[in-house]
C-alpha cells in the first residue's frame, strides 16, 4: 500500500485544478500566492506545479489574466476565474462531492469489522 | 552581507535560473520570439517572488528545467521551431546522396565526351534518372525524421511525411528557378553564374522544407 503522504499527494494532484479554480472564485490571485494559499489550507504542492497548471487552465479558457502594478517588484500577473471556469468549478465540485461521499461511505468502519465472526466450520461428513 | 552584494547574488541566482529555462526551451523547440516572451514573463515572476522575500523554488519548484518544460508544453509552445539549421543540411545531404550515382555518371560522361570513351548504357541511364529522384526524396525525408527523432521531437514523422510530399514539387521549382537564373546570365560558365544558381536552388529547397515543417507543427484542432 502507498504511504499516506504519497496517497495525499496523488489525490491532490487529481483535483489540483479544482483547488486552483476554487481559490480564484472570490478574488484575483497571482501565481505563487496560490501555492502559498494551498499550503495554508494543508494542501502542500510543489512550487513548480502551479504555473504549468495555470497555463493549462488559461489555454482552456477557464482563467483570465491581468497584469497589475505591484508595490514591491515588477508588475504581477493576476489570475481570475472566467465564466467558463466558474461553470467548470461548479461541475467539478459536484463530481468531487459524489466521489468523496462514495469513498467515505466505503471506508466507514463496519460494525462487524472489530471482532470478525469466525468462519463456519465445514462438515466433512 | 552588504545590500549591494546581496542584490547581486539574488540577481545572479535569477539569471542562472532563467538561463536554465532558456536552454530547456531551446532544446524542446520553442520559437525564438516565444522564448523571449516566456523569458520576460518568468523573469518578472522570479523578481516578484524575490521582492517578497521568497526563494525561487516558490515559482520553479526543485527542478527549474522541468518546470520550464512543462510550462512551455502546457502553453502549446513546445516543438514548434522550424529548425531549418538542422533540416536543410540533412535534407540536402539526402538529395545529393540520392543523385550521387547520376551525378558521378554524368561527370564521367562529360569528361569522356569527345574522346569516344563514353559508354554508359541507355537502359542504365534511364534507370538512374528514374530512381535517383525517388532515392533523393527518401533519403532527405528519412534524414529529417532521424535528426528530429534524436532531438525528441514528437513531430518527426509528420515532418518527414510532409518533406516527402513537398520535396518533389520543391525540387521541380528549384530546378526551374536554377534554369531561369542561369538563362539570365546567358548560361555562362562564369563563377558568378554557378554561385547564383546554387544559391537560388538552395533558397527554394530551404523554403520547401520550411513549408513542410510549418505544416507538420501547426496546431491540430482538438490537439495542441
Amino acid at each position: 500500500m502507498s504511504p499516506p503522504v504519497e496517497r495525499r499527494s496523488l489525490v491532490l494532484r487529481g483535483v489540483l485544478d479544482l483547488c486552483l479554480l476554487a481559490l480564484l472564485q472570490d478574488q484575483p490571485v497571482y501565481g505563487y500566492e496560490l501555492t502559498e494559499r494551498l499550503a495554508e489550507r494543508g494542501l502542500p504542492v510543489a512550487g513548480g506545479s502551479t504555473y504549468p497548471l495555470l497555463a493549462r487552465l488559461e489555454k482552456a479558457g477557464l482563467v483570465e489574466t491581468q497584469t497589475r502594478p505591484s508595490s514591491a517588484g515588477p508588475p504581477r500577473k493576476y489570475y481570475t476565474l472566467s465564466p467558463a471556469g466558474r461553470a467548470a468549478l461548479e461541475s467539478g465540485r459536484a463530481e468531487w462531492t459524489e466521489v468523496a461521499d462514495a469513498v467515505t461511505t466505503l471506508l466507514r468502519p463496519s460494525p462487524h469489522s472489530v471482532h470478525p465472526a469466525p468462519m463456519p466450520e465445514v462438515s466433512r461428513a | 552581507m552588504p545590500d549591494t552584494q546581496l542584490t547581486r547574488a539574488v540577481g545572479s541566482e535569477r539569471e542562472h535560473a532563467l538561463a536554465v529555462a532558456a536552454r530547456t526551451w531551446r532544446r524542446i523547440g520553442v520559437r525564438a520570439d516565444e522564448r523571449r516572451r516566456l523569458h520576460d514573463e518568468l523573469g518578472a515572476e522570479l523578481a516578484g517572488a524575490q521582492a517578497d522575500g521568497l526563494p525561487l523554488t516558490a515559482v520553479l519548484g526543485e527542478d527549474a528545467a522541468d518546470m520550464a518544460r512543462r510550462w512551455a508544453e502546457e502553453r502549446g509552445l513546445a516543438w514548434r521551431a522550424l529548425w531549418l539549421g538542422r533540416l536543410v543540411p540533412v535534407a540536402l545531404a539526402g538529395v545529393v546522396g540520392g543523385f550521387a550515382v547520376t551525378l558521378v555518371s554524368l561527370g564521367m560522361d562529360f569528361t569522356a565526351y569527345g574522346t569516344g570513351h563514353g559508354n554508359t548504357h541507355g537502359a542504365l541511364v534511364l534507370a538512374m534518372y528514374t530512381t535517383s529522384p525517388v532515392t533523393a526524396v527518401l533519403l532527405a525525408s528519412w534524414g529529417c525524421w532521424a535528426v528530429l527523432r534524436v532531438s525528441g521531437d514528437p513531430h518527426a514523422a509528420r515532418t518527414a511525411r510532409w518533406v516527402a510530399g513537398l520535396l518533389p514539387a520543391g525540387g521541380a521549382v528549384a530546378t526551374a528557378a536554377g534554369v531561369v537564373t542561369a538563362s539570365l546570365s546567358g548560361f555562362s560558365i562564369e563563377r558568378e553564374t554557378f554561385v547564383s544558381v546554387v544559391a537560388v536552388v538552395l533558397l527554394v529547397l530551404a523554403a520547401t522544407l520550411a513549408v513542410a515543417r510549418l505544416l507538420a507543427v501547426r496546431p491540430v484542432r482538438g490537439g495542441n
